[in-house]
């Protein structure tokens, strides 16, 4: 490999300087698009740990206003006889959705998962949860305007609060 | 994990095994550990498309299904998650 003609006359100490330097310019460089992306995808600490439902909205969204939305439909079954698995779908003909925040009223954890939407193209996520006990499920969809949210009951026989 | 691509969009389904365990203290005083995904993510062709934050609450072996746009033919899908005590895998089909 044949060096450049400014690097093969600096002796061997500059270009380590060299090196250090554009290390630290670098990091200059990435650092802010860095913090501001593991802010806007982190997860949602502060909500997983929380135990009330409004407490865990408090610290997902904090003042933030919420409306009701009927282009939000939630699927699942209206009598889940296994809280353990309940399949749930959310279908949502709402524009430029950039979250999906799937919450139950009366489980330990109310949060049950925050899904990032990177990309435009999903009109629905569908996955299978746990229930303690009957409630409501509560969806609140994110978007670049504001929030919605959509509402279901459904009546559990045998909670899935197995360990 | 199934793809089904139509109209320049895919819809995934993945199936992961995992315990998603709560964690706690069962009747007979066994204490098991807390183990369950934390984060899926998927990517399209190198770029993040979904990123899923999970608790707990997702049932044992977790389904999962959404769309992902601009797809076609030949382009690299890659699901990967980790869990609360660092493990992880990933799966990666062409469409």
């Amino acid at each position: 490999m044949i060096e450049s003609y400014e690097q093969s006359l600096a002796p061997p100490n500059s270009k380590r300087r060299r090196s250090i330097l554009k290390g630290v310019v670098t990091g200059i460089v990435l650092w802010p698009a860095k913090w501001v992306r593991a802010f806007e995808l982190s997860r949602p600490i502060v909500a997983f740990q929380r135990d009330q439902l409004d407490e865990t909205l408090d610290a997902l969204f904090a003042d933030r206003t919420i409306l009701p939305h009927d282009g939000i439909n939630i699927i699942a079954t209206d009598l889940a006889e296994n809280g353990a698995v309940v399949p749930i779908k959310i279908e949502f003909s709402i524009d430029h959705v950039a979250s999906v925040i799937i919450l139950a009223t009366e489980n330990p954890i109310p949060l049950i998962a925050k899904f990032d939407f990177l990309a435009r193209g999903t009109d629905f996520v569908a996955t299978r949860i746990k229930l303690a006990s009957s409630c409501d499920i509560l969806v609140v969809v994110e978007t670049q305007d504001g929030l919605y949210s959509s509402r279901k009951s459904i009546e559990v026989t045998i909670g899935g609060c197995s360990v | 994990m199934r793809l089904q691509l139509r109209g320049g969009e895919v819809t995934v389904r993945a199936l992961i095994r995992h315990p998603m365990a709560i964690g706690g203290r069962l009747k007979s005083g066994v204490v098991i550990a807390a183990h369950f995904i934390t984060e899926v993510t998927c990517t399209h062709n190198g770029t993040v498309v979904m990123r899923a934050h999970w608790g707990p609450g997702i049932a044992k072996n977790p389904y999962l299904s959404f769309v992902v746009g601009h797809a076609s033919s030949g382009d690299e899908l890659i699901i990967r998650w980790i869990d609360n005590i660092g493990e992880s895998d990933e799966f990666k089909t062409k469409i």
